[in-house]
C-alpha cells in the first residue's frame, strides 16, 4: 500500500501540473451561408464556400495555430438565409445569443447590410467573403463589418473598360433595385461617363422579378439598336435575363453582353444558350504556396480538380481566407495580452496583414474593404463535357497600375 | 458500331462496374426539412428528421431493399431548409418539382405543407410528410397528391382536453395561432371542450411569430382574470414565447395547469423550460421494439449525439425514417406488379402501403391522406435535467385501443412541484 506521505506527494505534483496549465478556449463562430436561393434554386457556390470555411477551421485546429485554443462552427450555428433579407435580423440575433465571437459568410449584399446593422448593436464582427455593395465600405456606418473582397465599383468598372476596348460608345443597362443593384448602377454610370460611353436605355427591376417581366424588358431592348448590354443583378435574375436573351434570339454575333455575376453549374439550358460569350468579373487568384496548400485539402475533400476559373472554387478560397483572418486576429489579440473578446478581435481584424490563399490580405484605412485585390474578366464558353459551366479569363488587372490588361480576345 | 462491338462494350462495362445492373433505377427524392426556424433558432427535431431520412436511404440502398440495385437518392441540391415557414414554400417546392423528382419528402410543418401540396397538385408529384398534422390536409379532394405518416391534429389535441377533464378542470384560457394548422386545432379544441362542458373563459388568436410583448400581454390578462389553466395550440416558437411569458409572470406554480400541442426542444432557453415544467403535450407512442432500439443506435452514431427516446427530436426522427420506408414499400409494390414507377403510380401505391415501421404499423385511410390507428401518448415535462443538460419528458398517459386515455398518475409532475 502507498504510504500517506507518498500519496500527499503525488497529489502535490498533480496540483502543480494542473495549476501550471492555462485552460484552452473554444471560440465559436456563427455562419450565415446560402445553400438555396429564396425560390429554392440551388446555390452551388454556397456549398463550396462552406467547405472552404470548414477546411480553414480544420487547418487552424489540427495545426494548433492558436496554441491550444480552437475555433468551432457547429452545423447548428450555420443558417441558410437564402441570400434574402426576410428575417435576417432575427437570424443574426439568434446567432449572437449563442455567444459567437464573430459571424462569417454574409455573402449577399442586401442581407449583409442588415447583419452589419444588427451586429453593430451587439459589437459582434461580421466578416463577409462575397458582399460587395459599395455602401458596405463605410466604416462609420458599419463599424463591425469587414470583407475579404473589394467593393462592387472595383469590379464593375472593369466591364466598362472592356466595353471601351471593344469600341462601345453606347450601351443598354439592366439593374436590380435592391441596395446592391442601385450601388452597382451608380458605379456603371460613373465609369461610363469617364469612358465617354452613353447609357442610351436603362431598365431597372426588383430582385426576383418574374420571367414575364424580364421578357418584356428584353423584348423592348430588341427594338432598340444597342449591341453592348450591361446587367448588374444577383444570379437568379441574371439567369432569367439570359433566358429572355435566348427567347428573343439576341445572342448573335455583333452583340456583347456584360454581367456582374458568373452563372452556376445548375443553370438551365435556355439560359446557357442565352449566355454564351458573355463577360463577367471575378476575384483574381494567383499561384502561391498558401493556395497550393489549400488546393491539396480542397481536392482531397471534393475529389475534384481545383478550377481557377470556376466561381465555386474562387468563393471557396475567399471563404477559407475569411476564417484564417479571424484566427490571425485572435492570435494578434492574444499576442498583445488582450482578452479575446469580440470588440478586441474587431480591432485586430482591421490591422491584419497576412498572406492568404487568395493573396495578400490587408484592409483600407477608414473603410471595410480589402486592399489591392486583383480582378479578372471571364468569358463564358458554355457547358463543358463534365456538365460544368466553362469560363476562361480574357483580361486581368495589373497589380501595379490597376489597369485592365487584355489577355486574349 | 457493329453488334459484336456493342456486346463487348457492354461486357466491359459490367466488368468495370460489377455493382451496376443495366436496368437499375435511381429514384430522385426532393426534401423540404427544417434545420432552423424562420427566426434562426436551431430546430433539433428537423435536424433529426433530415438525418433519419438520409439514414433510411442509406440502409435501403445498402441492403438492396428495392431489388435489382434500384436506389433512392436525396441530393443536397434537392434538400431545402425552408425554415418551417410558408412564405415562398410553394416556389421552393416548384423548383424541386422542376428538378424531375419522383416525390417530395419532409414537409413537416402544416402551413407550408398546405402551400407545397397545392403546387404538388399542379405538377402531379406526390408529397409525403413526416409531421404536418393540420386537419385541413386530411382532404383527398383538396390535396390529392399529399399523404402523411401522422394522424391529423384532432386525434392528438382532443386528448389534451380529455386529460384536462379527467383532472377535473372546468375552465381554461386558450391561446392559438391563426395559420391553417392553428385554425384546424382551434376547431378541435372547441369541439372537445363543448363535449366535456369545459368553459373557455378567455381566448387569444394570434399570428405565427407574434412578438414576445404581445404574448406577455395575453398571459398577464389571463392571470388578472384569475384563470388557472392554459391550453396552447401553436407551433413550437410561439409555444415557447407563451412559456417565457408564463415564467415571467410566475404562472408556473402549484394549482395551475398547462397543456400545449407541441413538445419543446431539448435545448430550449431556461426561462421557457422553467415556464413549461409540468406541462402536458401529446405525441406518437413508440413501442420499445428491437427495431426501434436499432434505429436509435444507428441514428445516434450517425449524428454523434446521445439520444433521449422521449425527446421531440427522436419522435420526428423515427417518423421521418418511416416516411422514407413508406416510399420504398410503395416502389416495391409497383415493381412487383411490373408497372413503371411514375409519380402517378407511386401516389396510388403509397395509399396502399402497410408495413411495420419503427413507429408501429404504417398504413393509411382510404378516404383521407392520414395514417390510421396511430398510437398516441401524453408527455409531461419534468423540467431541466442537469445530467443531460436538456429538457426531460416522461410519458404519463397512453390511448387504449378503444380510444380511452389510460393515465399513470404516479409519473405526473404538475407546475410548482
Amino acid at each position: 500500500m502507498m504510504s500517506f506521505f507518498k500519496q500527499i506527494k503525488i497529489c502535490f505534483v498533480f496540483l502543480l501540473i494542473n495549476f501550471g496549465q492555462t485552460s484552452a478556449d473554444d471560440y465559436y463562430l456563427g455562419g450565415m451561408f446560402t445553400q438555396h436561393y429564396r425560390d429554392g434554386v440551388y446555390a452551388e457556390w454556397g456549398k463550396y464556400s462552406r467547405l472552404g470555411a470548414k477546411i480553414a477551421i480544420k487547418h487552424i485546429n489540427d495545426e494548433d495555430r492558436l496554441d491550444g485554443d480552437k475555433i468551432l462552427m457547429p452545423d447548428e450555428n450555420i443558417i441558410d438565409y437564402h441570400c434574402w433579407n426576410e428575417n435576417v435580423e432575427l437570424m443574426t440575433e439568434s446567432l449572437i445569443r449563442k455567444n459567437v465571437l464573430a459571424i462569417i459568410g454574409a455573402e449577399c449584399s442586401d442581407p449583409a447590410v442588415i447583419m452589419a446593422n444588427t451586429s453593430s448593436k451587439a459589437n459582434i464582427p461580421i466578416i463577409s467573403y462575397g458582399a460587395n455593395a459599395s455602401k458596405l465600405s463605410n466604416k462609420k456606418k458599419f463599424p463591425y463589418f469587414l470583407r475579404v473582397i473589394t467593393p462592387s465599383e472595383k469590379y464593375e468598372r472593369y466591364l466598362l473598360d472592356l466595353a471601351s476596348n471593344y469600341g462601345a460608345n453606347k450601351i443598354a443597362f439592366f439593374h436590380t433595385t435592391d441596395s446592391w443593384g442601385e450601388g452597382a448602377a451608380m458605379v456603371v454610370m460613373d465609369a461610363a461617363k469617364k469612358k465617354n460611353i452613353r447609357i442610351m436605355k436603362t431598365f431597372s427591376f426588383p430582385r426576383d422579378a418574374s420571367q414575364e417581366h424580364i421578357d418584356s424588358l428584353v423584348r423592348e431592348l430588341k427594338e432598340i439598336d444597342l449591341k453592348h448590354i450591361f446587367l448588374t443583378s444577383p444570379t437568379p435574375d441574371t439567369v432569367r435575363f439570359f433566358k429572355a436573351i435566348n427567347k428573343y434570339d439576341m445572342n448573335n454575333p455583333g452583340y456583347f453582353i456584360y454581367a456582374s455575376e458568373m452563372i452556376l453549374n445548375n443553370t438551365p439550358m435556355d439560359a446557357i444558350e442565352g449566355a454564351i460569350g458573355y463577360f463577367s468579373p471575378v476575384a483574381g487568384i494567383s499561384d502561391s504556396k498558401k493556395l497550393d496548400y489549400y488546393i491539396k485539402a480542397y481536392e482531397e475533400l471534393t475529389g475534384l480538380t481545383a478550377d481557377f476559373n470556376s466561381a465555386n472554387f474562387i468563393y471557396s478560397v475567399l471563404s477559407y481566407d475569411q476564417v484564417i483572418l479571424v484566427s490571425e486576429a485572435i492570435k494578434s489579440t492574444k499576442k498583445k495580452n488582450l482578452e479575446v473578446t469580440s470588440e478586441n478581435v474587431m480591432s485586430q481584424l482591421r490591422l491584419a496583414n497576412f498572406q492568404g490563399a487568395s493573396g495578400e490580405i490587408s484592409f483600407e484605412n477608414g473603410s471595410n474593404d480589402r486592399l489591392n485585390m486583383p480582378v479578372k474578366i471571364m468569358k463564358f464558353l458554355g457547358k463543358n463535357d463534365k456538365d460544368q459551366m466553362s469560363f476562361i479569363p480574357i483580361a486581368s488587372t495589373d497589380a501595379v497600375t490597376g489597369r485592365l490588361k487584355i489577355i486574349t480576345q | 458500331m457493329n453488334k459484336l462491338t456493342k456486346i463487348l462494350y457492354l461486357a466491359l462495362f459490367l466488368i468495370i462496374n460489377p455493382d451496376k445492373n443495366l436496368y437499375s433505377e435511381t429514384y430522385n427524392l426532393g426534401g423540404m426539412y427544417t434545420y432552423h426556424y424562420h427566426d434562426g433558432r436551431y430546430a433539433d427535431w428537423g435536424d433529426y428528421a433530415r438525418e433519419a431520412a438520409f439514414l433510411a436511404i442509406e440502409e435501403i440502398n445498402s441492403s438492396d431493399f428495392l431489388g435489382e440495385r434500384n436506389s433512392l437518392q436525396l441530393l443536397p441540391e434537392n434538400t431545402i431548409d425552408y425554415h418551417c415557414w410558408p412564405s415562398n414554400a410553394a416556389k421552393m417546392a416548384e423548383t424541386l418539382f422542376q428538378n424531375n423528382i419522383l416525390i417530395l419528402t419532409g414537409a413537416d410543418c402544416s402551413s407550408p405543407a398546405v402551400e407545397i401540396s397545392k403546387i404538388a397538385s399542379r405538377y402531379k408529384i406526390p408529397v409525403i410528410s413526416n409531421g404536418a398534422n393540420a386537419s385541413s390536409l386530411s382532404s383527398r379532394e383538396e390535396f390529392p397528391w399529399f399523404i402523411r405518416v401522422v394522424t391529423p391534429s384532432e386525434e392528438y389535441d382532443r386528448y389534451l382536453i380529455e386529460l384536462a377533464y379527467s383532472m377535473g378542470i372546468k375552465e381554461i384560457a386558450y391561446l392559438y395561432t391563426t395559420d391553417a394548422w392553428g385554425l384546424g386545432a382551434k376547431k378541435v379544441i372547441h369541439d372537445s371542450v363543448k363535449k366535456r362542458n369545459i368553459l373557455i373563459k378567455k381566448e387569444f388568436g394570434f399570428k405565427r411569430d407574434t412578438n414576445q410583448e404581445t404574448i406577455n400581454d395575453y398571459v398577464s390578462e389571463i392571470i388578472s382574470a384569475g384563470i388557472n389553466n392554459i391550453v396552447i395550440t401553436g407551433p413550437t416558437p410561439d409555444t415557447v414565447r407563451v412559456f417565457k411569458a408564463i415564467d415571467k409572470f410566475n404562472f408556473n406554480k402549484k394549482g395551475n395547469t398547462i397543456f400545449a400541442t407541441e413538445m419543446i426542444s431539448a435545448d430550449e432557453s431556461i426561462d421557457a423550460v422553467n415556464g413549461s415544467t409540468g406541462y402536458f403535450a401529446p405525441m406518437t407512442f413508440l413501442e420499445n421494439t428491437k427495431e426501434l432500439n436499432q434505429f436509435k443506435r444507428r441514428l445516434s452514431s450517425r449524428i454523434d449525439k446521445k439520444i433521449d427516446i422521449n425527446s421531440k427530436a427522436f419522435f420526428y426522427g423515427a417518423l421521418s425514417y418511416d416516411h422514407i420506408y413508406t416510399i420504398a414499400h410503395a416502389i416495391n409494390n409497383i415493381n412487383s406488379k411490373n408497372q413503371v414507377v411514375t409519380p402517378h403510380s407511386l401516389m396510388e401505391n403509397l395509399r396502399k402501403v402497410d408495413f411495420i415501421g419503427v413507429t408501429g404499423r404504417v398504413y393509411f385511410s382510404q378516404k383521407s391522406n392520414d395514417r390510421i390507428n396511430m398510437p398516441l401518448q401524453i408527455m409531461n415535462s419534468h423540467g431541466f435535467d442537469e445530467s443531460s443538460n436538456s429538457v426531460k419528458f416522461e410519458s404519463v398517459a397512453t390511448v387504449s385501443s378503444e380510444g380511452k386515455l389510460v393515465i399513470d398518475n404516479s409519473k405526473i409532475l404538475l407546475p410548482g412541484y
